[in-house]
């Protein structure tokens, strides 16, 4: 009994001599969405990771990609999570960002076509890739931002498929709704947008972006990424490498403890039900814990970002110096 | 010099200092020194991506209007902004006058809309996505919402200000309530009904362009959107620009309107009597 009071007394003081000590480091780091492409993330911050390595870690949810950029530009964050569309878009326009590794591998983004719509459609539309695709002509499907990790995967590939999708920017929290009120037909987001949008009845699951149905060459290394300012990372060369050490804490983390890391994910979550959060991470989880990004991958997003004709004068870039020490 | 030539060039002077032109040449220099300064400060402290520059601001006007989509987002949003300005000033002017004329009914009602009026608005705007959809009904309600709380306040203040001895008054001559709304109330209540409408304007284009942001697929507002997740300042500029225009223009022509709606009035809002030839 004694023991356990003292082992109490000693958790409740861990906080205190941890900060006592000095040793943890405030950091703040913005994401572009609450989807569960952060997902391992949030675990990760639930779970204490990045506090084993000193730091210690807020995550801000903003509005989309480029703003979470703005932030670190703006100075007042240190980090930002958002696609490497927004990287390349924002070194286009001569600003200094760096990738520093992975956070969520591939694509995390589903197509969710309105109920309505697919009813309406005849059975051979939605039996192949390109059936689905064609279905999209002249749809308002909506997506986060024209810069996003999601649009440019399904905007080159409905292109290829001779397909013009309407798109409409609206920030991933809002789509469910405006599917529902039938505001627009389709909408590409993350779980547990998605999700939502298909368990509420008003959509079905049209395009899966995790399971890789698109077109492997219309397929992004990443999702989200971390990136800071190149003048913040060379003057805080130490804060980098535990944030990269946080993120290997996490890819071990889910490895060996997959039954606390989904626990600490229904925590994250609470809005979702246990049978979609098994789904989820059995889908997500081998695409948080890869958090190596390779000149490779950079380079494969600049050839989606050039195909799909969004980021023009990408092609002109160095891959190699879009990423901190390749 | 001799004595008429120089009494004419001390008038022409006199002239242009005190005349209306002077003033706006004031207006152009101040315009022109701004834009140079923004230029070179641009230049100077290397900040494009940060603030831009006028000449890449023209640059992107160019390319906007070259494009064709200039004149289709503007023909929208002007749309949205135009029909949900007149939406929320009739009703917003209809609604004032009924409350401030019947003054049980303005008492009653003055605490639920004051509490409408003190919400911040904006925030429903993704609850107009729901109601009306992407399309331009959703705008076009969110401006008329907007418009409806300034021009609903003006006229509910100005009919309320209506001087009631000169309605008793009347009625004893035997006005009917018909002369007294159209001889006493609405010409007094006008000059409230068009301060509202005045300040209304610029919310029925903020209504539009804070539609546009929450979910659209053209529009003015929709397309500094679409700069910004290229963080291209420029083009963001480029659009805030063509709102300014629009804004100046329309708020001309409204000025027109109103003063020849009431010219009948003096500008301190006293009702000019009738002259008998």
């Amino acid at each position: 009994m004694r023991l356990t009071r003292r082992a109490a007394l000693a958790a409740s003081l861990l906080p205190f001599a941890a900060r006592a000590q000095g040793a943890l480091i405030p950091v703040t780091l913005a994401v572009s969405s609450n989807s569960l492409a952060y997902g391992g993330l949030n675990i990760a911050t639930r779970a204490r990771l990045f506090e084993r390595h000193g730091i210690a870690l807020k995550v801000v949810v903003m509005d989309s990609g480029n703003a979470a950029i703005s932030a670190v530009l703006s100075g007042s964050i240190e980090f930002a999570s958002a696609g490497p569309g927004e990287v390349i878009a924002v070194r286009l326009r001569g600003q200094k960002v760096v990738i520093i590794n992975n956070v969520y591998r591939g694509l995390s983004g589903s197509l969710i076509l309105a109920k309505s719509v697919a009813d309406k459609l005849p059975a051979v539309a939605s039996a192949t890739l390109e059936g689905k695709l064609k279905s999209l002509d002249g749809l308002a499907i909506a997506t986060p931002s024209a810069t996003s990790a999601y649009t440019h995967p399904y905007k080159s590939s409905a292109e290829a498929a001779g397909v013009k999708i309407r798109f409409v920017y609206m920030a991933q929290p809002a789509m469910a709704a405006a599917l529902q009120a039938g505001a627009i037909q389709g909408l590409i987001a993350g779980a547990p947008f998605s999700v939502t949008a298909v368990t509420s009845g008003a959509g079905v699951l049209w395009i899966s972006g995790p399971t890789g149905e698109l077109p492997a060459s219309a397929l992004p290394a990443s999702s989200a990424c971390l990136e800071t300012s190149e003048a913040y990372a060379a003057a805080h060369p130490d804060i980098i490498q535990k944030m990269r050490a946080g993120f290997d804490t996490l890819s071990a983390y889910l490895r060996e403890q997959p039954e606390e890391a989904m626990r600490m994910l229904s925590a994250a979550y609470p809005q979702i039900d246990a049978p979609t959060i098994q789904a989820a991470y059995r889908n997500d989880a081998p695409n948080w814990g890869r958090p190596v990004f390779t000149v490779a991958d950079i380079r494969q997003e600049i050839a989606i970002q050039v195909a799909s004709g969004t980021l023009k004068g990408a092609e002109a870039l160095d891959p190699a110096s879009l990423l901190l020490n390749p | 010099m001799s004595g008429t030539a120089q009494r004419e060039t001390v008038s022409f002077w006199t002239s242009l200092h005190t005349g209306k032109y002077f003033d706006s040449l004031i207006q152009l220099t101040i315009a022109v020194v701004t834009l140079l300064l923004w230029e070179w400060g641009s230049n100077a402290l290397k900040a494009e991506f940060w603030i831009s520059r006028p000449s890449s601001v023209a640059v992107e006007l160019m390319r906007w209007a070259r494009s064709g989509d200039l004149a289709s987002d503007l023909r929208l949003t002007l749309m949205e902004a135009g029909v949900g300005f007149l939406i929320g000033s009739i009703a917003g002017a209809l609604v004032g006058f009924t409350l401030g004329w019947v003054e049980r009914l303005g008492k009653l009602l003055e605490p639920f809309v004051l509490s409408l009026y003190t919400l911040p608005k904006i925030a429903l705007a993704p609850l107009f996505v729901l109601w009306f959809g992407i399309g331009p009904m959703n705008k076009i309600m969110f401006s008329a919402m907007l418009v409806f709380f300034m021009v609903f306040f003006t006229t509910f203040q100005g009919t309320r200000q209506v001087d009631r001895d000169l309605v008793a008054n009347a009625r004893m001559l035997g006005a009917n309530r018909w002369a007294i709304w159209t001889k006493i109330a609405i010409p007094y209540a006008a000059i409230w009904v068009f301060t509202g409408i005045r300040i209304g304007l610029p919310y029925a284009l903020i209504g539009a362009i804070v539609g546009e942001f929450v979910a659209a697929d053209a529009g003015v507002g929709f397309r500094i959107k679409e700069a910004t997740s290229f963080f291209n300042t420029a083009a963001v500029f480029a659009g805030l620009v063509v709102l300014m225009v629009i804004s100046m223009i329309l708020l001309g022509l409204l000025k027109l309107i109103e003063m020849r709606a009431l010219r009948w009035q003096t500008a301190s809002g006293i009702i000019e009597p009738e002259v008998t030839p």
